[in-house]
């Protein structure tokens, strides 16, 4: 188990590595365990997690950053629609749908599954 | 004639308020340039002639989707008497970030605190007193849909046009200094002087493109101008 997901984080950090966000997440490597670091669009209906960084571009971003997906929050993976595109997830005391291209951008950390 | 406009996030009840307040003296027409309806109406209260104009229902100010745009360009260039910031009482927390944004904005804002029965349904006890004495305004708790509060939101749109409120949104002390240099920056070369310099300069420091571009001014600037506070 632990294996696995150990392959799943050198992925992640590969893609990672191809994102101008490099600098901030090893920090975040760095500091934190990161068995629990995961994308938004991996999580599965049921999970909590708490954000810990958007990356992509900052027009995104912002739309996030505004919906409330700000550092620190937690938030619950709700459902997915057929596909798993879009998602619905709780944050902040509402139901927010994202499109998995978008969800893609929230790192986080899960809390519980 | 005092100049009001109403902003809020989709479905606070926006348009409930807007028929209360104006009855059927409505006029429909379109924002100029862009396919988004565009409803003024005339409101009288206590012998004071109101324009009520009905913004875009939007999420922030950001000024990403032209909703946004719309909403943004109006107040800061329109400068309306009052902001009516309608807000869903029973989803406060995502709903006053608009309300701070436009707080920001240097507008003279009003909280409409709608749906004040469905938080209390949802078992949310809020505390209208509080919230006008944290930010700074008035709060006005409302059912709209029932009529209720109606009459208060229109004394007191009349008595914050008198006396307008203004404060000001503190950030962190790391957050500031950046804000205070970009500010004197911004007053020094008289960058958008028809705007309020904090609220350009805070939008400078988030590398807002709209802004950027309005000023003239590229990113590498605000990065050197920044890269001397550390």
């Amino acid at each position: 188990m632990f294996f696995r997901k150990f392959i799943k984080n050198l992925n992640f950090l590969g893609l990672a590595n191809c994102n101008l966000n490099l600098l901030g997440l090893s920090i975040y490597s760095a500091k934190l365990n990161f068995s629990v670091m995961r994308r938004l669009h991996d999580l599965k209906p049921g999970t909590k997690a708490i954000v810990l960084d958007i990356v992509g571009n900052s027009a995104l971003t912002k739309k996030l950053l505004g919906m409330g997906l700000t550092k620190g929050v937690e938030l619950k993976v709700v459902r997915n629609a057929p596909l798993k595109d879009p998602m619905e997830i709780e944050v902040r005391g509402y139901y927010l749908s994202l499109r998995k291209a978008e969800a893609e951008n929230v790192i986080v950390e899960v809390k519980e599954e | 004639m005092i100049k009001v406009a109403l902003a809020g996030n989709p479905n606070v009840g926006k348009s409930v308020i807007f028929n209360a307040l104006t009855g059927a003296r409505q006029k429909v027409g379109n924002w100029p340039g862009v396919t988004v309806e565009k409803k003024e109406g005339i409101c009288e209260h206590r012998g004071v002639k109101m324009i009520i104009v009905d913004l875009p229902g939007i999420y922030s100010l950001s000024a990403v989707s032209i909703d946004e745009k719309i909403a943004r360009d109006f107040i800061l260039n329109e400068k309306p008497d009052v902001v009516v910031s309608i807000v869903d009482a029973s989803n406060i927390e995502r709903n006053l970030y608009l309300t701070l944004q436009l707080i920001e904005m240097e507008a003279n804002v009003v909280v409409a605190l709608n749906k004040m029965d469905l938080a209390k349904s949802k078992g949310y006890r809020i505390d209208a007193r509080k919230l006008s004495a944290e930010l700074g305004i008035p709060v006005v708790p409302m059912v709209a849909i029932r009529g209720e509060g109606i009459e208060e939101l229109k004394n007191t749109i009349i008595y914050a046009s008198r006396a307008p409120r203004k404060p000001v949104i503190r950030y962190s002390d790391g957050i500031e200094r950046y804000i205070e240099l970009l500010k004197s920056k911004v007053v020094e070369n008289s960058i958008l002087p028809e705007y309020p310099p904090r609220f350009v300069a805070i939008k400078l420091l988030e590398l807002d493109e709209e802004i950027l571009n309005r000023a003239g001014i590229g990113k590498e600037v605000i990065k050197e101008w920044i890269s001397s506070v550390s």
